[in-house]
């Protein structure tokens, strides 16, 4: 008799699935909405927060993929989010025949409604949770072509899934003012829902700005590119406005030729493309006031392509360090640290390209509303300031206390970047929930300072014996050459040290308050001294000090 | 060399259908979560692992046995006579090798890897299950992972309209 055949392997269970679904690559995230598409129990578990989390403490080591990009072409068959990546993707992005793109970061895109609109509005878009909100322009705005910019203003975030935190927006416009050409800006607090003062500056010519995106150089400083070519660089904290020279003309410039980005050591970067070369420029202040252009690298495209003689550079992908450069027809990414190219796609026209960068996992809303929504105003009126809370983020105190004890597992396995991750989401929940300086908050003030310190030293350790670049990156590559610059720039260390800093000495602040919290006043005050004592000799850190 | 052979701490793992396993204290610290049972003094005598059956638990212990770092008993000297490089290569077909087992098993083992925290097997086995699905459709994916699609026609009509892009 013939032995039955085997019964179907047992459906594996959901812990199964979660493993096998964190391992689909970032940089190809319609994989994981596909995934969505197999069972609502496989929906469930990649639109989960936690899965969120997971994925991105997995994938950390990576910088965020590049998802696409969106612009501004006229060309109607082009989608207003063009993806870049390895298999079909899309994200439902505002209407570009109403809304124009003008900044995109931490997980945000800023549009700007049609200028034929009686009334101007912004509108915020993220494009992971789909959620969108307006924001309505500043009273005094008056001209056709203004800049603006978003960013995240949450104190201990590393913005890789900082979306529906606190932001802020800087709106730049040029207009006139007694006679005289004025720029000015000003800064919009999410928090408060209101724009600031106004900071003015004369200058001689009415600046534009429709083909460049902002760049933001640490967490205080916005440069502005107009379209003749002005450099403009806003302090977030004092709201100075103020114009900076131009990298030295040494190479011949078209106007359109060049972008901003972020150089390697993180200041400000111009990109230039000259013919078929990429000269990268850096800002160095060597002692805070004399600062001055250096050149940081070139990039040789002629084994790549054909050489050509116009190749601007049209935008630049903070975060994913990647430049798109348009080469007769077709629109390329460059990415700068391998210095591998890709075809993008080809198109005839130019545009201000913005990047969207960042971790795609399904939201929990599936589907966003899409293209029967054709003017702006019912998003306005449907998502007016402070509109609805409950679509921005599912976020809860349990969860929290799953993070926490997930980065206490985590410190145990040494894994202090994803520790310092777990830490950083369960302050920002607890902080939401009880308040800043609530007695709730100072133990997890504690740890995430904690964390970061001994990130910083892990990371000061590390940078002993680190080479940037392996010597023999060539192949299919781009080659580059005369780069300056080949020292460990470890610009994660010092701000991870001076952010464990201020937890700390937050937790200090709120455990002040309470007669009985001695252990945990010695316990802060010792990893406060050592930050101090070890700002130059980060390796003498230890774990004990903290008590774990 | 013999002294540090005698000197190996052992430890005796425990499955539920009753089988017990002996192994080195360093092979069985692959595991976070017995490393940790260890680290708080909970491992004085037999750790019971629950969940896991014997056929599973050999395997994992086997993947242990292969991945636990050399460096230690046989010492300084197989780390100076093998490259890196070699180990790592060697490392990579033994683990092909490992890999080649039924889904049921496979699953099976993301789940112990899963539950006893060893991110190598767990890495190992998750990445091979999803290698072998991605390039297959939704119905190929649901009919390997024996899943059901439960989609109310309507539901899944609508996601097909408004998400067109996914299905090309």
């Amino acid at each position: 008799m013939a032995a039955p055949p085997p019964p179907p392997p047992a459906l594996p269970d959901d812990v199964v699935v979660e493993e096998i679904l964190l391992r689909l690559p970032p940089d190809d995230p319609g994989c994981l909405f596909r995934a969505s598409l197999v069972c609502k129990a496989w929906r469930n578990a990649v639109s989960h927060p936690r899965f969120r989390r997971r994925y991105i403490g997995l994938h950390r080591h990576r910088a965020p993929p590049v998802l696409g990009f969106l612009h501004d072409w006229e060309d109607g068959g082009i989608p207003d989010f063009f993806p870049t990546t390895a298999s079909p993707f899309s994200l439902a992005a505002p209407d570009r025949r109403f809304w124009r793109p003008v900044d995109c970061r931490h997980g945000r895109a800023l549009f700007l409604s049609d200028r034929r609109q009686e009334t101007q509005e912004l509108l915020l878009w993220e494009p992971i949770t789909g959620a969108r909100r307006g924001i309505p322009v500043p009273a005094a705005f008056r001209c056709q072509w203004p800049a603006a910019a978003v960013f995240c203003t949450a104190d201990w975030c590393d913005h890789r899934d900082c979306a529906g935190g606190p932001f802020g927006v800087v709106f730049l416009f040029a207009g006139e003012q007694d006679r005289h050409v004025v720029t000015s800006a000003c800064l919009y607090s999410s928090e408060t829902g209101t724009w600031g003062k106004l900071n003015s500056r004369q200058d001689e010519f009415t600046m534009e700005f429709q083909n460049h995106s902002s760049v933001l150089v640490g967490r205080s400083l916005l440069y502005f590119l107009s379209d003749g070519g002005t450099i403009l660089e806003y302090n977030l904290d004092s709201g100075v406005l103020a114009v900076l020279d131009r990298p030295p003309d040494d190479y011949g410039r078209g106007r359109q030729r060049f972008n901003l980005m972020l150089a390697e050591d993180g200041g400000l970067g111009v990109a230039e493309a000259i013919d078929f070369q990429l000269i990268l420029w850096k800002r160095e202040a060597s002692d805070g006031t004399d600062a001055r252009w250096v050149l940081s690298r070139i990039v040789d495209m002629d084994s790549f392509f054909d050489p050509v003689t116009l190749a601007p550079v049209l935008g630049f992908a903070e975060g994913a360090n990647a430049i798109f450069v348009k080469i007769i027809y077709s629109l390329f990414m460059v990415e700068l640290q391998s210095e591998q190219a890709k075809i993008v796609c080809s198109s005839p026209g130019f545009c201000n390209l913005i990047p969207v960068v960042g971790f795609y996992t399904p939201h929990s809303r599936l589907q966003v509303p899409g293209g029967e929504h054709h003017s702006p105003a019912p998003w306005l009126k449907q998502l007016g300031r402070g509109g609805q809370q409950g679509v921005w983020e599912e976020k809860s105190l349990e969860w929290a206390q799953v993070l926490f004890d997930e980065g206490c597992m985590a410190i145990n396995e040494k894994d202090l970047a994803y520790t310092a991750d777990c830490f950083r989401h369960v302050l920002e929940i607890r902080v939401r929930h009880y308040g800043g300086l609530a007695p709730e908050c100072a133990n997890t003030f504690y740890h995430y300072g904690g964390a970061l310190l001994c990130k910083a030293r892990e990371a000061a350790n590390r940078s002993g014996n680190v080479s940037k670049r392996a010597p023999n990156e060539e192949g299919t590559n781009l080659r580059g050459k005369g780069q300056t610059d080949g020292n460990m720039t470890g610009d994660g260390d010092d701000s991870d040290l001076d952010l464990a800093w201020k937890m700390l000495n937050t937790a200090r602040v709120i455990v002040a308050k309470s007669p009985e919290k001695t252990m945990e006043k010695v316990n802060i005050l010792n990893a406060l001294a050592e930050i101090s004592m070890t700002r130059d000799n980060l390796s003498y850190l230890s774990y004990h000090v903290l008590g774990w | 060399m013999a002294t540090r052979e005698a000197g190996k701490k052992m430890i005796m793992l425990k499955s539920p259908d009753g089988m017990e396993f002996e192994v080195e204290e360093a092979v069985a610290m692959e595991s976070q979560t017995i490393r940790k049972m260890i680290e708080d003094d909970c491992a004085d005598t037999a750790i019971l692992i629950p969940n896991i059956n014997s056929k599973i638990l050999s395997r994992v212990i086997e993947y242990c046995n292969k991945h636990v770092p050399t460096t230690g008993a046989t010492g300084a000297a197989a780390s100076d006579t093998v490259a890196p490089a070699a180990l790592a290569e060697d490392l990579k077909i033994w683990d092909a090798e490992f890999i080649k087992v039924n889904r049921a098993t496979r699953f099976d083992l993301i789940q112990a890897a899963s539950y006893l925290n060893i991110k190598g097997l767990l890495d190992l086995t998750s990445q091979t299950t999803i290698d072998t699905i991605s390039d297959n459709s939704l119905e190929e994916i649901r009919s390997f992972l024996s899943t059901k699609n439960d989609y109310l026609p309507e539901e899944e009509q609508t996601i097909r309209r408004e998400n067109q892009w996914a299905f090309q």
